[in-house]
């Protein structure tokens, strides 16, 4: 599913990764270990191809997406369902207008959006507040708000990059159980994170780095 | 494909009410830069107005018949050189009309008491030609065929020539002012989407992050700007419409004065200002978004 080939991604400060090659298969839920500033991010933006990949390859399904076209790199990003830790949810749109933004994205009709939207906010346990604003919830929601983003159009992937970095232990535990519940439909997920106690009784697959080298 | 033009529009209306400040501050800048325009219009007619009505009130040729010819022998020769000169009209002014014209003094009344065959008898005649050299051209002809019977020929061909360079002058004026206005207005415009786009970038990284479509991004922006065009345009024909209903009425006959009440009709120029605030607004946007690239 997701193959890197030697890749190299040079960022300010030093920072990136350097000459990285791992495959992850489909359907599974890996993990991305490492210290702060060890290259997580990176290799999360790099699969969302939001940086420049300096050298190697990396198959995404067969294709390299480091050779992708704007239009092409649209139409992968579209398959793509992004989780980030400062939750990026716009303000001035409500709960419902925030998850619906990548269904339109796609051309959904407005029926099924209001469909799809209505299930994703009550699996996340949020139908309750579909017309409120992003800053009227708490961090637990507004991440859970992102979730559903990430979910609501049924992507191939979901990158997260560190989902749970800004919420107390039992809020992150319900955003590790709702990714793993999308896993286990047979999404592939990649999630950065650098707090080992909250996932060390769940964790099947990983990939540890640091200093922007593969270590395990 | 029909639900993304339904995005692409829901995004344009609803930027109304997600950011009224910039929608508020674009429309009026708009509605200035459409104002000047409309002045720079007026001042264009008002300067084609003043050529047409020079030429139909000023431009005339008065010919002094030889005094040796009485009334009815110069109102014959007047209506044959009215044949050469194809005047739109003339009038024939006898001794008598020319001496009342003259208002001289009582004491020299007295001196010529009514011995006034010494006068010529005045032929006036109003032409529409402004064409100097054809105007040179026809007394020529005049001359050649009347030369014993005319006294005098007087038209005003230095006033006429200054008046047609002055005008000339004002027209090229007008027009580099209005292409100056029309230019810092794009920028004007496209400088004020800039800033609206510039604080909706992190809702732009957004839809790229989630594989929107350049055209996506794009387009909200640029029908979003001829909505505000649009609104510019309605404000500004609302004050147009208010100036033109003010009563502004002048009691004067002089051409000049005459020529300061718009020929051009209120409904033209909310034709030019719809026109010119939804191209405004589209330039104005499409220049903001293109200076704007957010590439990710």
């Amino acid at each position: 599913m997701i193959e890197f080939h030697k890749v190299t991604v040079r960022r300010q400060n030093k920072k990136g990764i350097k000459g990285i090659s791992f495959n992850i298969k489909k359907g599974r839920f890996v993990y991305l270990m490492g210290p702060t500033g060890a290259g997580k991010s990176t290799i999360i933006k790099s699969i969302l191809r939001s940086v420049h990949i300096n050298e190697g390859k990396i198959l995404v399904s067969g294709n390299d997406i480091s050779k992708f076209k704007k239009n092409e790199l649209a139409k992968y990003r579209r398959d793509i369902g992004m989780i980030f830790q400062d939750f990026k949810l716009i303000n001035d749109r409500s709960v419902f207008e925030n998850i619906a933004l990548p269904l339109y994205l796609l051309g959904t009709s407005k029926d099924i959006v209001e469909q799809k939207v209505n299930n994703v906010l009550s699996k996340v346990g949020l139908i309750n507040k579909k017309s409120v604003f992003p800053f009227e919830l708490s961090g637990g929601e507004q991440q859970k708000v992102c979730v559903a983003r990430a979910i609501v159009k049924k992507p191939s992937i979901i990158l997260a990059d560190e989902p749970t970095g800004n919420l107390d232990p039992s809020a992150s535990d319900d955003i590790i159980d709702l990714l793993e519940n999308e896993s286990n439909n047979g999404t592939t997920i990649i999630m950065a994170t650098h707090n080992y106690p909250l996932i060390e009784n769940r964790i099947k697959y990983f990939i540890e780095i640091n200093d922007g080298k593969l270590v395990a | 494909m029909i639900e993304k033009i339904k995005f692409i529009m829901n995004e344009s209306i609803k930027s109304f009410s997600r950011y009224p400040l910039q929608s508020i501050i674009s429309s009026l800048t708009i509605t200035m830069c459409l104002l000047i325009l409309t002045f720079i219009i007026y001042l264009s007619n008002v300067s084609n107005n003043l050529s047409d009505n020079f030429k139909s009130k000023e431009l005339f040729i008065n010919v002094y018949i030889d005094n040796k010819n009485n009334d009815f022998e110069s109102k014959e020769i007047c209506e044959e050189i009215d044949e050469i000169i194809k005047s739109d009209s003339f009038q024939f002014l006898s001794k008598n009309k020319v001496y009342q014209t003259m208002n001289v003094s009582k004491s020299i009344d007295e001196l010529i008491g009514n011995d006034i065959n010494f006068l010529p008898c005045l032929c006036k005649y109003d032409i529409s030609e402004g064409d100097t050299d054809i105007i040179d051209k026809t007394i020529n002809s005049v001359k050649l065929n009347h030369d014993s019977d005319i006294s005098k020929i007087v038209y005003p061909k230095s006033y006429l020539n200054k008046f047609e360079k002055f005008i000339s002058i004002i027209y090229s004026f007008i027009f580099l002012l209005g292409i100056i206005i029309l230019v810092v207005s794009i920028f004007n415009t496209s400088n004020v989407i800039k800033l609206n786009i510039n604080s909706r970038k992190e809702v732009l990284k957004t839809m790229i992050l989630h594989g929107a479509d350049d055209y996506l991004i794009k387009l909200p922006y640029l029908i979003e700007g001829m909505f505000h065009g649009l609104i510019a345009s309605l404000i500004s024909s609302s004050i147009i419409l208010f100036i033109f209903n003010l009563d502004m009425s002048f009691d004067s006959n002089h051409f000049v004065v005459n020529s300061f009440v718009s020929t051009l009709e209120a409904k033209s120029y909310i034709f030019l200002n719809l026109i010119l605030g939804i191209l405004l607004g589209y330039l104005g946007s499409n220049l903001g978004v293109n200076k704007n690239k957010i590439e990710l």
